[in-house]
């Protein structure tokens, strides 16, 4: 059952990446409701601030690279050994060895689509998804947070713009429980 | 955090157990001499061996040294004085190779023992060593030892005074200049160490050749200098030094004990993969020697020493950053760079006379007590950081 959850929210525009961290370390103090923050480039400590934990996508990409190289010993197995056994060099009928190059690739190829697949599916993002984007300028000079503008609303717009915030704006945020890319984003 | 203006104390309790474990191996080499009676090949082997074993992690600790300063790296500069004190152990190993030449005068010791070219009766009687003896003779390749350990000493010793120099009249004067030398040792190291792996390694099957050869070694005293150099810090770090240095650092360099683990890896199929598949004649005796009969166990033992323990036990992020982890692994790793290159010694000169005896342990604990006295002297003598290096500051919040 797709659910869908709106959350009235404040949009803070910084134009500094120190004072963002000062700005999103008060939030963090004063326990304000942070959904997301926006950087045109990666801000060091910013993980560390809002309480991120590293995500498990070493442990998928390990996952699918055991599961490529599976497919690559079945496919050289199969189409070298069993099906249609040829004498290449008086080699032995199943030369391992010649083949890594062949398991390194199936290696990398499958964990790559893999990982492509899982970081879109996680990013509820695909091909025709219109980006939700609060701020065009984040993706340039800008770092935008979005704050859930809850019974301190007042007070957090108070806050960040003595924090620094050079523009504050209301928005609404839109989630849904659908795994992986929303329908209600698809063109 | 406390002063950087910090020194290492070499207390005499350290120092004696350095010195001790150099005796000790000197005493089990002589109690060898009794029990290995007349194996004069597998003594001359394990002496190459265990001096070129230390003399590697020593000279790329210089390479190391270089190519932070051409890549104006900012993240090694509040641990460079560990390669750095390290380099000062190469005098030890020049002194190993003249004592090897200098034994070649008694006919079946020193280079004679280890290199069937310097015989020249099969010299003469071979068209194919005939054919390579304008380079592979000994009076040339006793040239060439001179002239690599003159460029490698001159450089580490100027590495380590301009770096000294800077700790008192800071600027970038001092900086720009290790920039230049640089600039000019790391072509000189590459071809120099190329060649030295070739002269010392390689000619000992002087049918052989494989041009990848020197990067599979080269790789090899990469992975064993990052590794001593991990170890290093994390005992120094536990002895209450160099606290400013974090897991961040020690993740760095484990990333590079995994990364160089793997392009050993590489390097050692792009050889193997080769050789035996197009199993040409003159190729071939290097593997077949390896791979067949009692070596066929150690040879695969190295492949899963030296790749798969640290590619599954060192793959994870933590696994990095944890110390007592990196001891371990460290531990392995050192022990599989012994093994990677006891292969490569060990069949063509002691053949059927090697094993694991007196000899072996005996020459690794004479030149590793040396090579750690040298390390912990060096380290006493100067500050354990360079306190005015211009990129100090970016070193000490190194964040990965």
């Amino acid at each position: 059952m797709l659910k869908i959850k709106r959350t009235n929210c404040i949009v803070a525009v910084f134009n500094d990446d120190h004072v963002l961290l000062g700005a999103l370390r008060t939030a963090v103090a004063k326990g304000y409701n942070i959904i997301d923050v926006f950087t045109p480039f990666p801000v060091h400590g910013i993980e560390k601030t809002l309480g991120i934990k590293r995500s498990n996508l070493g442990i998928a990409a390990f996952v699918f690279g055991c599961i490529g190289l599976c497919f690559g010993l079945s496919l050289t197995y199969y189409t070298m050994t069993y099906d249609w056994r040829i004498n290449i060099g008086g080699k032995p009928n199943w030369p391992l060895l010649s083949f890594v190059p062949v398991l390194f690739e199936c290696t990398i190829l499958i964990t790559a689509l893999g990982m492509v697949t899982t970081f879109y599916t996680i990013c509820k993002l695909a091909p025709g998804v219109i980006p939700v984007i609060y701020d065009k300028r984040a993706t340039d000079d800008r770092f935008v947070v979005l704050l859930e503008d809850d019974a301190r609303g007042a007070e957090i717009r108070m806050i960040m713009k003595e924090n620094g915030a050079e523009e504050i704006r209301d928005d609404v945020h839109v989630t849904d429980n659908f795994p992986g890319p929303s329908p209600l984003k698809l063109r | 955090m406390e002063s950087l203006n910090q020194k290492f104390t070499f207390t005499s309790k350290t120092r004696n157990l350095f010195i001790g474990i150099s005796v000790v191996g000197l005493v089990l080499i002589l109690a060898g001499l009794v029990v290995h009676k007349d194996q004069y090949a597998r003594f001359w082997a394990n002496f190459l061996l265990s001096n070129f074993y230390f003399f590697a992690f020593s000279i790329v600790a210089v390479s190391f040294l270089a190519i932070q300063y051409l890549a104006h790296a900012g993240w090694s500069a509040g641990i460079k004085r560990i390669p750095e004190a390290m380099s000062t152990y190469l005098p030890i190993p020049f002194i190993g190779f003249l004592i090897i030449i200098g034994a070649s005068f008694m006919h079946g010791h020193g280079m004679t023992a280890l290199y069937e070219w310097t015989h020249e009766s099969i010299v003469k009687a071979d068209p194919v060593l005939t054919g390579k003896s304008p380079y592979l003779n000994s009076t040339f390749w006793i040239i060439r030892v001179f002239v690599y350990f003159a460029i490698w000493i001159l450089c580490a010793r100027a590495y380590r005074a301009y770096s000294r120099k800077e700790d008192e009249v800071g600027g970038m004067e001092y900086y720009h200049k290790q920039v230049k030398l640089s600039a000019g040792f790391l072509p000189a190291f590459g071809v120099t160490f190329c060649l030295a792996a070739f002269d010392w390694f390689m000619s000992i099957q002087p049918h052989w050749y494989s041009t990848i050869f020197a990067v599979n070694v080269w790789a090899s005293a990469f992975v064993g200098f990052m590794t001593v150099t991990n170890i290093t810090i994390i005992l120094l770090k536990k002895n209450n030094y160099m606290q400013w240095v974090s897991e961040n650092h020690m993740h760095d360099l484990g990333k590079f004990m995994f990364a160089f683990s793997v392009f050993w890896t590489y390097t050692w199929l792009s050889q193997f993969l080769l050789i035996w598949y197009a199993n040409l004649p003159e190729e071939t005796p290097y593997y077949l020697a390896r791979m067949w009969g009692n070596w066929k166990y150690l040879f695969f033992l190295n492949l899963f020493l030296n790749f798969a323990c640290p590619f599954l036990m060192f793959m994870m992020r933590d696994a990095k950053r944890t110390p007592n982890w990196i001891l371990f692994v460290g531990a392995v790793l050192l022990m599989a760079k012994y093994l990677d290159w006891y292969i490569i010694v060990m069949p063509f000169t002691a053949g059927h006379t090697s094993g694991f005896g007196l000899y072996e342990i005996g020459f690794y604990m004479f030149f590793g007590g040396m090579f750690c006295y040298s390390l912990a002297y060096s380290l006493s003598k100067a500050n354990l950081v360079p306190t005015k290096h211009p990129y100090l500051i970016e070193s000490l919040h190194h964040e990965v």
